[in-house]
């Protein structure tokens, strides 16, 4: 196995410290694009990167070859997240590497040794962490947000699929799959099946009571964070889209038997499942994206 | 067999022997017959690997014939998904996500093309298998190499097949 290192920070990063004091390849382009453009032609097979601009971030996880790895490392460290990128061959070493408690460069040369383990890598790649590497990386299966996603797709399709809906095309469109798909449209009671998932993801205290509204909203956000990875009280998408998509199900305010209300509330419905489908997209690692 | 279980044996396969077991051993016979390195031991690894080919042909196969399975026919919902959602809406959710896996992926012609790269190595391994089975003498160069070729040809196409999810709570 042959490594390369990238640290935004340059020289007065401890990744490339370490990667110096050990005579490990180091990019040290200035420019971070021009850095991601040298990683991706880098014939190494395994990347340690301290990169924190996002936009990069994405290019360069959504361009690497599958037979490498990337490990991405941050000041604050990183709380449990699923492996990214198409191949889902990067992966977020979790203790940070400034403050309290940061990796000691030692600790660093032991994460490569151990990453030198053809059997650690081939397991990372099916998502299972091996003991040895427990410590410095860890993730949850988004199990949750992937069922969210799952009923989210089927109610898109319910749409794409119904002939002469208004919201057809476009939802075929979201889908990526043109006007020739057709999975059958099936009567569902998608607000039932909706809040049946977010009762399974709820974590929150009822006191045996049937839970309420706002403990279903709260519950699933929280179940959500805890899998993708996100800080108690994080607010970005995908947390942002699925609670207004959630709130809105739970606390439906109109009379569905008026033909008026129905379809603006239709419209509204469809925008907010638009929006958390493609935001799950992301976080989930989905290969469902517009115009596949 | 359950989608987690294919992705684990086809990055066992792919990953753990094709590309680092297989192609690394073809890559290394190259260098020993253009006369790069001299090593002897490596014709005896050379038989090794064909006979480790038998194997891993078969799981290849499976592979593909897994794939094959979820073309022709729905997947049924797991007990524990119909329990919490329903047996019809998950009936419906994985066929949804059969359905857009076919429209996206064009499911069926990358199997096509991955059988018949599976086919091409099989050949060229069998060659170079009967050209030196009953002598340990460094084979040409030239099949080597379209050995090599083969085997990237295979681990390119493996690397682009997937299957759809058959699970939606797990």
């Amino acid at each position: 196995m042959t490594f390369t290192v990238y640290d935004h920070n340059q020289s007065a990063g401890s990744l490339q410290a370490w990667a110096s004091s050990v005579n490990i390849p180091i990019i040290d382009d200035v420019h971070k694009g021009n850095a991601v453009d040298s990683l991706l032609r880098s014939e190494s097979n395994i990347f340690f990167v301290h990169l924190d601009d996002k936009a990069h971030w994405q290019r360069l996880i959504a361009n690497i070859d599958e037979s490498k790895y990337i490990f991405r490392f941050a000041t604050h460290g990183f709380p449990p997240t699923p492996p990214a990128g198409k191949h889902t061959n990067c992966f977020h070493v979790n203790p940070r590497t400034q403050g309290e408690g940061r990796l000691t460069g030692d600790q660093i040369s032991e994460l490569k040794d151990i990453l030198g383990n053809p059997i650690v890598l081939d397991s990372l790649r099916v998502r299972s962490i091996l003991p040895e590497i427990r410590p410095y990386i860890w993730f949850e299966e988004p199990h949750w947000a992937r069922a969210l996603h799952i009923l989210l797709q089927a109610r898109l399709a319910q749409w794409a699929g119904t002939p002469g809906h208004h919201l057809q095309s476009q939802a075929q469109t979201i889908l990526g799959c043109g006007g020739s798909f057709s999975a059958g449209s099936q009567r569902i009671d998608w607000p039932g099946l909706l809040r049946r998932l977010i009762s399974r993801g709820i974590t929150v205290s009822t006191d045996g009571k049937e839970p309420t509204a706002k403990q279903l909203v709260e519950g699933s956000l929280k179940c959500l964070r805890n899998e993708l990875g996100m800080k108690s009280g994080a607010t970005e998408s995908p947390i942002m889209e699925v609670e207004r998509l959630i709130t809105k199900i739970l606390e439906t305010p109109v009379d569905l038997q008026d033909q008026d209300r129905r379809g603006t509330f239709e419209a509204e419905l469809f925008a907010l499942v638009e929006k958390a489908f493609e935001a799950l997209n992301v976080a989930c690692g989905s290969s469902s994206k517009k115009g596949v | 067999m359950m989608s987690r279980d294919w992705q684990r044996s086809r990055s066992d396969f792919n990953h753990g022997w094709l590309k680092n077991r297989l192609l690394v051993g073809l890559l290394k016979c190259v260098r020993v017959a253009s006369g790069q390195v001299e090593d002897q031991q490596t014709w005896q690894a050379r038989s090794v690997l064909i006979r480790e080919w038998r194997e891993m042909r078969k799981i290849a196969t499976s592979l593909l014939e897994a794939i094959e399975e979820r073309i022709a026919a729905p997947a049924t919902p797991q007990p524990g998904d119909s329990e919490a959602l329903g047996v019809q809406p998950c009936y419906y959710m994985l066929e949804v996500e059969r359905q857009l896996w076919l429209a996206r992926n064009s499911s069926a012609n990358r199997l096509a093309e991955a059988r018949r790269h599976l086919a091409a190595l099989d050949r060229k391994l069998s060659e170079l298998d009967a050209l030196t089975s009953t002598n340990l003498q460094a084979p040409e160069a030239c099949l080597l190499n379209e050995c090599v070729n083969a085997a990237r040809g295979l681990g390119e196409q493996f690397s682009k097949l997937t299957v759809p999810r058959d699970c939606i709570l797990c």
